[in-house]
Order: C-alpha cells, then structure tokens, then sequence
C-alpha cells in the first residue's frame, strides 16, 4: 500500500502531490528574508533585500570569499579521500563527501584551507579530531581500545565457526549411521 | 541445563548485554569534545554592525576581535543564529549575564552561525538588544575550529585561556553564574573541564 498524507480526518493528499507542493514551498523559501532556507546559507539573503547602503550587492571579499577546488587533480583526490574519512556532525551517519550540509561543505573547504598551508593529510585529520574529538573519524584508529572494534567481528567468526564446527560433529555422531543408512527392505509376500 | 552449558550462554549474552546497556545509555546527540582543559582556538574575527543603516557590503564594524588579546580575562563564546529556536530561550540569561558582569573583566561574545548578517540584525532587534557583541564567522572556520555541530553552543574560557566548559544546547542563568563565578575565583583546575548538553539544575554543582 502506498503512503498517503493525511492532513484531516477524510482528506487524503497524493503522495504526488505532496512532492510538488514542497518543492514549490522550498523554491519559494529565498523569498522570505527572514528565512535563510534548508542550511542557512550565508549568501541566501544577499539579494539587495537589506538595507544595502553601498548600492552593491558584491559580497565583500574579506568576508565572503569561498575556498576554491584545486586546479590538480591529485590534490582534490586528496580533498576527497580526506573527506570521505570525516564525519559530519549534523548528520552523523554520513561522510563530509556524502552529505550535502552546509557544515560539511565548509568542512572541505578547511580541508583545501590547510592542504594549501602545507599540511599533510595526516595532519589535517588530526587537526579535525583536536576540535571533534576522535568521533569525528568514521573509522577509529585500529590502536588501543579502539582495536577491539577491529578483533571482535573476527573473534565473533572464529568462536561461531568452531562453535558451529563442534555442534556439527556432535549431530554427526548422534545420527547412528548417517550416510549410508541401511534402508528396510520389503519382505516378499509369502507364497 | 547443564551447568557449562549455562556458564557458556551467560558468557555469550552478558557482554551483549554489557555492550547495548553502555550504548543506549547515552545520547548520541552529545559529542564528547576534547576541548575543555586545552588551550581555545585562537579566532580573529569581525564584528557584527548592529547600527543601521546596515551595509551588506561590509558588515562588520571596528577592530576585530583577537582572543588572545583577551588573555588575563573570562571569556564566554556563544554559538547563535537567528534561525535557531533554542537561541531564544537562553538570550535573555546571557544578555542579563553579560551586563551583570560588565565589570568584573568577563567578555561575552556571539559568533553567528552559518546566517545572513541581514538576518542577525533584525533577530536582535526583535528580542530587544544584545548587550554584547556579535562577531561574524562568514565561512563556519571558527566554528569548525570549535568542533561545533550546532547552535546553540557556548564555551567558558578561563583567564588561563583554556577552555573550562563547553555547553551544548542553552545556557541558564544558573549554569552562566556557576561558570564564570568559579572562573573568576580562579577555581576550575585545569582539565577539569567538561562537556555537556544537559545545564546544571539550580543549585546543582559539579
């Protein structure tokens, strides 16, 4: 059964509908300056809407001014391989690469930031987990108590194949028999 | 039932269990920050223009502030937008917070969050002042550099200029005073810090 948006008791709305209602209602968010929008971008209300005094809308480029992608390939694979590693904080369960938030974005621009400083991407982790701490790494660094998230799973497949390897020897030993068991033979009718 | 084999099950479910009671006994909502005990990011940043009229071109107005030329003094940080419902209810305490300790060498500060300066004006205008400045972090850099992950957040920085406390969610009136009055008795031992997303009840101490 498909889902249906009930907004009253006997009014049902098609799940179609629903759709194209809020992509319209999102559209039309810029509109309203009061609301920055799914994110709250920074530039979303710099539509001359204001107050500007300057007669320019430009951003001021002190202010404003984004991180670039690099011109080399290799670095932005860098930039990426890095942000793959990286949770985002709004999310959680998504990589900074994987989500579309604005926190995550501006996570990769840092990343491009202290990549053009010198840093190594090593470093740039590490500059990440001083301000989140190690959660901030989707995968923990196989060392110390963090190593146990790494030997368990292989701990929990070695006990259960044994595990399961002696529970089969046992069946096999209680089946007297098994594999070539001896079939009752009909007894020709007498006469 | 024999006896090993009740031992082996108990050996098997306890950890489980040991594991999920650990796990869903916490909010996963509150991230540990290892910043309380440690030295707050350096920032230098502009400060919001609240006076009209208000220039989209350039926001900000006057010096901007260093943290490090704040050394010797508390410091309280706030994370805020105007989007930000929760920002509401703690407005009040930090505005009476911060014109309470005017005078005592304690520097509030709002750093705006991922929001339209435009839209910062008119919210504080809205709620009726900020006696306090509101510093602009147009590209999330100081926020990121303070492990941020949403707002409201504020952080307690002792004259030592390291981070004592960093709160998640708003601040009370009671969780400000139990900060900063043992910041500036110079009673927060290093490292003692800690994170939080649940304020202090009245009365409660930590």
């Amino acid at each position: 059964m498909r889902p249906r948006f009930v907004m009253h008791p006997g009014f049902v709305m098609h799940p179609r509908f629903v759709s194209v209602s809020m992509l319209l209602l999102l559209g039309a968010l810029p509109a309203f300056p009061a609301f920055p929008g799914p994110g709250g971008s920074p530039l979303a209300g710099l539509s001359g809407q204001e107050g500007v005094t300057s007669g320019s809308v430009v951003p001021n480029p002190a202010v404003f001014q984004e991180s670039q992608p690099f011109d080399d390939p290799g670095m932005e694979a860098t930039v990426r391989m890095l942000a793959t590693q990286l949770r985002c904080p709004t999310c959680q369960a998504l990589s900074i690469e994987d989500s579309p938030s604005e926190l995550s974005q501006q996570m990769k621009e840092v990343i491009r930031d202290r990549l053009r400083e010198g840093m190594t991407p090593d470093e740039v982790k590490a500059h990440f987990v001083a301000a989140y701490g190690e959660w901030i790494l989707l995968s923990p660094t196989p060392s110390g108590f963090n190593l146990l998230v790494y030997l368990l799973p292989l701990a929990a497949v070695v006990v259960g194949g044994a595990l399961i390897a002696l529970a089969m020897r046992k069946w096999m030993a209680a089946t007297p028999g098994s594999g070539d068991r001896e079939v009752e033979q009909p007894t020709p009718p007498a006469g | 039932m024999s006896l090993g084999r009740m031992l082996l099950g108990l050996l098997i479910t306890l950890p489980i269990v040991a594991l999920l009671a650990f796990g869903l006994s916490r909010d996963p909502r509150v991230i540990p920050s290892p910043l309380p005990g440690r030295d707050a990011p350096e920032f230098r940043l502009a400060v919001l223009d609240t006076t009209p009229p208000y220039s989209v071109r350039d926001p900000g107005s006057g010096e901007p502030i260093h943290l490090s030329q704040l050394r010797g003094d508390v410091v309280v940080v706030n994370f805020w937008a105007s989007w930000c419902l929760a920002c509401r209810d703690e407005h009040g305490p930090l505005s009476r917070a911060a014109a309470r300790y005017q005078d005592e060498g304690v520097h509030f500060f709002g750093v705006l969050y991922n929001d339209t300066p435009g839209s910062a004006v008119r919210w504080i205008e809205r709620m009726g002042g900020q006696p306090y400045p509101t510093l602009l972090d147009p590209r999330s850099g100081t926020a990121i550099e303070y492990g941020l992950y949403g707002v409201p957040e504020t952080f307690f920085i002792g004259r030592d200029g390291r981070v004592a406390h960093k709160q998640v969610g708003p601040v009370t009136s009671e969780l400000i005073a139990h900060w900063v009055d043992r910041l500036l008795a110079d009673e927060v031992p290093m490292g003692e810090g800690r994170a939080s997303g649940e304020p202090l009840e009245p009365g409660e101490t930590s």
